[in-house]
């Protein structure tokens, strides 16, 4: 039996706008298993951004449940939220964020050390072998191309140690060519720090190089969801299917 | 009477300087604590054992910690050196149904040719016909199991050697080149001839032949197979793209898993693992596979290789 980090149940996210009532997610239940690397597609406005924002804790759901390497996320303060993305999430965004009058090595270990830990220096310079960033550690942001810019801001994804990385649209400013030599030291990366990935993107090429793929349309999973090859012996899936079927009326 | 208030005073002065001197050794020594702790989980979560510092004797707060530190690390150790031992099990089971196997599979081919030179009756030909085939399919299924077994459980070495791509590709074209043939199919090649990336030859040969096996398979006579190599700025690119039926999107992801087979093909020979063979391949080499179709219009499968 496969161990999961996070799950959610019946996750809703209701919002009014211009009048209208929004549900940007009408009942989620679905299931990321540990080291799992998982792609979430869906067309811009699916609700699949929603869901990677409530996974991360920058977004609370109007109804539903989301469980986080054990934690519910559901009845934590402002402040026990902002510690646990601070532990336990990584995130990448579309744009990299990082502190232009920094170098990339001290950008990488920043949030280490805002947040009062040792910095262990040695898996930085793993991390950086690992993301072909060791020639530009002591490097401008500014002096660097999207892409390694990305990667630097990888780098400082991983640099806490966190359970699992959330990466919305990462490669969405970066050419096809980037955009592959990013993800695919992204995977090469969590498989070596052992984190469990999960991936949002519009783009089917990109998709592919998860486990598994997810399908999301109108703030519901898709019927179906494509299996990839699993890292471990499982042949089917704990990823129950679309169960957002009873919510919608209530 | 000053007196007094002067000796007070001083006293309290000393009681304060003395509370605020120990807390301030108190703060130092939790402080150092907790970055002792910390360090010690960073070796735990890495997998190396911990060393016992000195002060596992003395009378600190890490001093009482530290002697647990190292059991729990050890203990983690301990299990990680078990499951290699289970894991080497493994192997000798798969190396052992690997050979014991081939020996009767052969025989059975040697007597079958012996058979085939015997006169026998027109319904017994083509049974013998039927059973050859049969035979044939066995012995390329418990290969591929076997191989199949052999990568995911890793025990399979990859040797990464900085070698010349182009012979790779050559390597696997040349095992593919009699059934493109028979089926009048136009083989091309641009790669830098001089491009040598770090690589596994036989396996990346084999991950590329996979490729290869199906879009020959899939591609209908006299149609065409290209094979383009792009060194990008981290991995090295090669993408082999045919004239073939294509792939529906929703099924672009399936084909890299275990035993799927095309739905309209069981017709066909094969059981369904090259490409889930190549993918592990490649994730074995810190590369990846990815492809791109539309049905009608051809396949392209793309091969990422980590080149430095």
């Amino acid at each position: 039996m496969d161990s999961w980090i996070v799950q959610t149940k019946g996750l809703k996210k209701y919002y009014e706008y211009g009048g209208n009532l929004v549900k940007a997610l009408d009942g989620v239940d679905f299931t990321v298993r540990e080291q799992e690397f998982l792609s979430i597609i869906g067309k811009s406005g699916s609700g699949k951004s929603t869901l990677l924002h409530m996974i991360g804790g920058l977004d609370t759901p109007t109804a539903g449940e989301i469980i986080v390497d054990g934690r519910r996320l559901m009845g934590m303060t402002k402040d026990e939220l902002t510690i646990f993305r601070r532990r336990k999430v990584g995130f990448i965004f579309q744009s990299y964020n990082l502190v232009p009058d920094l170098t990339i090595y001290e950008n990488i270990t920043l949030p280490v050390e805002l947040d009062g830990r040792h910095v262990d220096m040695q898996f930085i310079d793993e991390i950086l072998e690992v993301l072909k960033l060791t020639e530009k550690r002591n490097a401008l942001p500014g002096m660097l191309s999207g892409g390694q810019q990305q990667r630097a801001a990888i780098a400082r994804a991983l640099a806490s140690k966190p359970a699992i990385i959330l990466a919305d649209e990462p490669t969405g400013n970066l050419d096809t060519a980037s955009s592959h030599d990013v993800l695919g030291l992204l995977k090469a990366a969590a498989k070596q720090f052992q984190q469990t990935i999960i991936l949002i993107t519009h783009d089917h090429d990109i998709a592919q190089l998860a486990d598994r793929i997810v399908r999301i349309e109108d703030g519901r999973l898709a019927k179906e969801q494509i299996l990839m090859v699993q890292n471990r012996s499982s042949t089917s899936t704990d990823l129950s299917a679309s169960g957002g079927d009873g919510y919608a009326e209530k | 009477m000053d007196w007094f208030l002067i000796v007070t005073t001083a006293a309290a002065l000393a009681v304060t300087a003395a509370a605020l001197w120990n807390m301030h050794r108190m703060k130092k020594e939790v402080f150092l604590f907790s970055d002792q702790i910390e360090q010690a989980l960073d070796y735990i979560i890495e997998g190396k054992e911990f060393q016992e510092t000195l002060e596992s004797t003395s009378d600190t707060l890490w001093g009482k910690c530290s002697e647990r530190f190292h059991r729990v690390s050890h203990i983690h150790v301990q299990k990680e050196a078990a499951v290699l031992k289970e894991k080497q099990q493994i192997k000798e089971l798969i190396s052992n149904i690997s050979h014991q196997t081939r020996t009767p599979v052969a025989n059975i081919k040697l007597y079958m040719e012996f058979l085939q030179e015997e006169p026998l009756s027109e319904q017994g030909g083509e049974f013998l016909t039927h059973l050859c085939s049969q035979v044939e399919k066995l012995d390329f299924l418990l290969q591929s199991m076997v191989k199949m077994s052999r990568l995911e459980t890793g025990t399979i070495q990859i040797k990464k050697e900085r070698t010349n791509l182009n012979e790779t590709i050559a390597g696997a074209l040349g095992e593919i080149v009699p059934a493109a043939a028979r089926k009048q199919l136009t083989l091309s090649v641009s790669c830098d001839e001089g491009l040598n990336i770090i690589h596994d030859r036989k396996w990346t040969e084999e991950a590329i032949f996979n490729v290869l096996d199906n879009a020959v398979k899939y591609t209908a006579p006299e149609g065409s197979i290209t094979i383009t190599v792009v060194p990008q700025e981290i991995y090295t690119r090669i993408s082999i793209k045919d004239t073939g039926k294509g792939i529906p999107l929703e099924r672009q992801a399936e084909i890299f898993s275990r035993f799927y087979r095309e739905p309209e093909i069981h017709d066909q020979s094969g059981i369904g693992i090259g490409l889930y063979l190549s993918r592990k391949i490649l994730e074995l080499q810190d590369g990846y596979i990815e492809v791109r179709s539309h049905p009608g219009l051809g396949s392209e499968f793309c091969i990422y290789l980590q080149g430095d």
